[in-house]
């Protein structure tokens, strides 16, 4: 046997060898050839440009493949996110019996993993049945890209229109077309506390509730917190808990701080670059530089936990329940987490909106993508998501509340019926940072120019120094994400639902 | 039964073009994309000449990710050479190869998201290092690893030597094992000592065990991206930033497809100064 292969090994190879010269002259031209007929080919000859305007609601050819399959692509794979989906999933399979669904779940906060895989799906023109994604400017850049199709049908049919609030519409709303069924609603902007550490320093009683306070009084609040928590507790407590690992919760922060500075105008106008972002005196950069600074005075005087670069949000989440911080400005799966953990509502935690005036919000939605394999079936899917069962059992378990105002659960949790009663009285503007209203681009940039400036002035630079140059960062990111081009022909009218 | 020469020639050529031909299709595509207006989610093939690269280099991230990537180079590539031919000699003076050589390939195996994980625990303010330290008395020298944007690209650095050291040792150990043994054996019978044996008979015998471990590990260096991305994500600041991080960054987070690819190309470039010296110069020593 070893010799026939030898044989054979020696044959071959010599053969090679003798032809070699010529053959590898050939092979090589074929190789050239070929790249430059190929590349040729692909960028010469023109193809169909992908159609700006929304398609037909209805494809002229019906998919091939059987039907009762459905193929979805989301994220929810944590405690608590998984039951929520299954639940929904229980609905649909009620309703359709014999379905089968094809679950591609991703794991990974905020889809940070799963994003480029549906990127790729999609632009190799494979898409799945349906897809979870953040409604808004994150759902818009499918939008733009031709992916989706639009849902105005299901809208009219549910009468969603009638029962959801404008914003979350204006976020599912793109050139007069709706593109996707919204699931949920969370609050972005929630101070998380420890009521035993607020109560041992007297904290509402001096500085009053935190559902007024403004940026000036959150700043004493953390100075009185610093100082006398070592003579009163007998240990150090940090004012704030932020987590810096994955960046975005300081970005958050941020965004959360803008909306209670700025008001809902300057928030959106900054998040969309609707402002002279190139003339340091508008008004927008005026607030954008209080709040700046108050981070940085934040960072300087050591009101942060010192080890934020480590911690992902959650864990900055338990040194509040544990008292190692005050507070935490953080979106409401925070109690989704505190819940999870068992930590005790009113001892270990405790929340308030803020601002109370005004909700930030983001939504998890699915859509319908083009060339969907099963179309049908993916619409149905988005009739199940807009419906109240699953709004109203979805969103117990996973700690949100529905994105329907019709739908009223009976909250297990002393934190969501605040919330439920904001979503229809305050004033609603999209979260940045969740891809409800900036471009990811530009959001991403952020989260660079914040954790720099912070990591900046721990490092020992001037507060002002590193503000002035976060700014000057943050107006090249305006210029270069092309921020302002993606939110062309909206005006900031269209995301605020003012009350 | 005689297949003619053609025939072999297709059946093992035909595979090897295919691959070659969209292997080469692909760096050319990857190309031509960093020439092009691709810069949001909708594919777009508007030639642009140069600029994207031009953008490129002129951010402040590509500055640090290429000086992050060079220390990374020359701090994980020497240490992790040298003490992998160390300790492989030290292993085989044991003569307990098989037991060692484990312990050490071991990190190897381990997926770097998992040895990443790991490791932002142990460089934690409270995590094992610092236990560590301050269980033996050197408590002055516990520090936040990660937080602290003065170390932190350091520590990663050392992830990575930990990670790759079973690598080296291996190569390091086979190539030793190739010496001809009546060498050493005459140098030990001429009174040379272990250490001279092994400066002067293992250390010049072992070359091409430098050639194969320190182009791959140098390459492993440039394309870093898993561990910064599981511990770091360039933080604090951008401080542990490097260039495959920042490609991806930029055409996954960006959607900036055609500055992605720009930043691929220049990574390209870089590792073929890297490979082109080392495929020449062996090129040159083994069928020169």
């Amino acid at each position: 046997m070893i010799v026939i292969s030898t044989t054979i090994a020696k044959y071959v190879l010599g053969g090679y060898f003798m032809v070699s010269k010529v053959v590898a002259y050939i092979a090589i031209a074929v190789i050239i050839t070929a790249i430059v007929v190929g590349v040729a080919v692909y960028y010469l000859v023109p193809r169909p440009a992908p159609p700006a305007a929304p398609p037909p609601a209805k494809p002229p050819a019906k998919p091939a493949p059987p039907a009762k399959e459905l193929i979805i692509y989301h994220w929810w794979t944590a405690g608590g996110e998984r039951e929520a989906i299954d639940a929904v999933f229980k609905i649909f399979k009620e309703k359709i019996p014999g379905v089968k669904i094809s679950e591609n779940p991703i794991a990974g906060g905020a889809g940070a993993v799963m994003k480029p895989v549906i990127w790729q799906l999609l632009a190799a023109g494979t898409p799945p049945d349906t897809f979870q994604v953040h409604a808004g400017g994150e759902l818009k850049e499918y939008v733009d890209a031709g992916y989706l199709e639009p849902v105005d049908d299901v809208w009219s049919e549910l009468g969603l229109e009638k029962v959801i609030p404008g914003t979350l519409q204006a976020m599912c709303k793109f050139g007069g077309h709706y593109y996707a069924v919204p699931i949920n609603v969370h609050r972005s902007n929630v101070l998380w506390y420890n009521p035993t550490v607020f109560k041992k320093l007297g904290i509402i009683e001096k500085f009053g509730d935190p559902r007024t306070w403004d940026l000036e009084t959150l700043l004493k609040v953390c100075k009185y917190i610093k100082e006398n928590a070592p003579k009163v507790l007998g240990k150090t407590v940090y004012p704030i808990a932020v987590a810096t690992r994955h960046k975005w919760p300081l970005t958050h922060l941020f965004e959360v701080l803008l909306a209670l500075h700025g008001g809902p105008e300057i928030y959106v106008k900054f998040w969309t670059g609707k402002f002279k972002y190139k003339d340091p005196k508008d008004p927008v950069w005026k607030a954008v530089r209080d709040v700046l600074r108050a981070i940085g005075i934040m960072a300087k005087e050591g009101y942060f936990n010192p080890d934020h670069p480590e911690l992902t949000w959650d864990q900055a989440a338990a040194k509040v329940m544990k008292g190692e911080c005050a507070m935490y400005i953080h979106g409401d799966w925070v109690a989704g987490y505190y819940m999870a953990v068992k930590a005790k509502y009113g001892e270990e935690w405790s929340a308030a909106p803020f601002p109370k005036k005004i909700f930030v919000c983001l939504s998890d939605c699915f859509n319908l993508p083009k060339k969907a394999p099963h179309r049908d079936i993916a619409i149905e899917w988005l009739r199940v998501v807009g419906s109240k069962e699953a709004q109203e059992k979805f969103n117990v378990i996973k700690g949100s509340i529905p994105a329907r105002v019709d739908v009223k659960p009976k909250y297990p949790d002393p934190y969501r019926p605040e919330t439920a009663e904001d979503w229809v009285k305050s004033t609603l503007v999209p979260s940045a940072v969740h891809g409800g209203l900036s471009k990811e681009a530009f959001v991403t940039a952020m989260h660079d120019i914040l954790t720099y400036m912070i990591s900046s002035i721990e490092m020992g630079t001037d507060v002002d120094k590193a503000v002035d140059y976060a700014v000057t960062q943050i107006a090249v990111a305006i210029e270069r994400t092309g921020l302002v081009d993606f939110w062309k022909g909206y005006t900031i009218d269209y995301f605020i639902t003012k009350r | 039964m005689k297949l003619s020469k053609i025939r072999y020639f297709l059946i093992f050529m035909g595979p090897i073009l295919t691959i070659t031909i969209i292997f080469y299709f692909m760096i050319g595509w990857c190309i031509y994309i960093s020439m092009t207006d691709w810069r949001s989610a909708r594919v777009s093939m508007k030639f642009v000449g140069l600029r994207n690269y031009f953008d490129v280099v002129q951010s402040r991230e590509f500055y640090v990710s290429l000086i992050n990537n060079i220390q990374w180079i020359a701090l994980f590539m020497l240490p992790t050479t040298f003490l992998g031919l160390v300790i492989a000699y030290l292993i085989i003076l044991t003569g307990k190869e098989t037991i060692f050589r484990t312990i050490f390939l071991l990190p190897t195996a381990i997926s770097m998201v998992v040895a990443g994980t790991l490791w932002v625990w142990m460089y934690a303010t409270n995590g094992g290092i610092n236990t560590l330290l301050r269980m033996i008395g050197l408590g002055s020298l516990a520090r936040p690893w990660l937080s602290d944007p003065r170390t932190a690209l350091y520590a990663l650095i050392f992830v990575t030597v930990w990670q790759y050291l079973g690598f080296s040792i291996i190569v390091f150990e086979a190539a030793i094992k190739g010496i001809d043994r009546t060498l050493i054996e005459a140098a030990v019978v001429d009174g040379a000592s272990g250490f001279q044996v092994f400066r002067y008979v293992i250390l010049p015998q072992v070359r091409h065990g430098f050639l194969i471990a320190v182009p791959l590990l140098g390459l492993s260096a440039l394309k870093v991206f898993d561990v910064v991305f599981v511990a770091t994500r360039g933080g604090p600041g951008i401080s542990t930033y490097v260039l495959a991080y920042y490609m991806w960054v930029k055409a996954f987070w960006w959607r900036f497809m055609a500055d992605g690819a720009a930043i691929a190309v220049i990574l390209l470039l870089l590792s073929l100064v890297l490979v082109i010296p080392y495929a020449t110069y062996a090129l040159r020593r083994w069928f020169g």
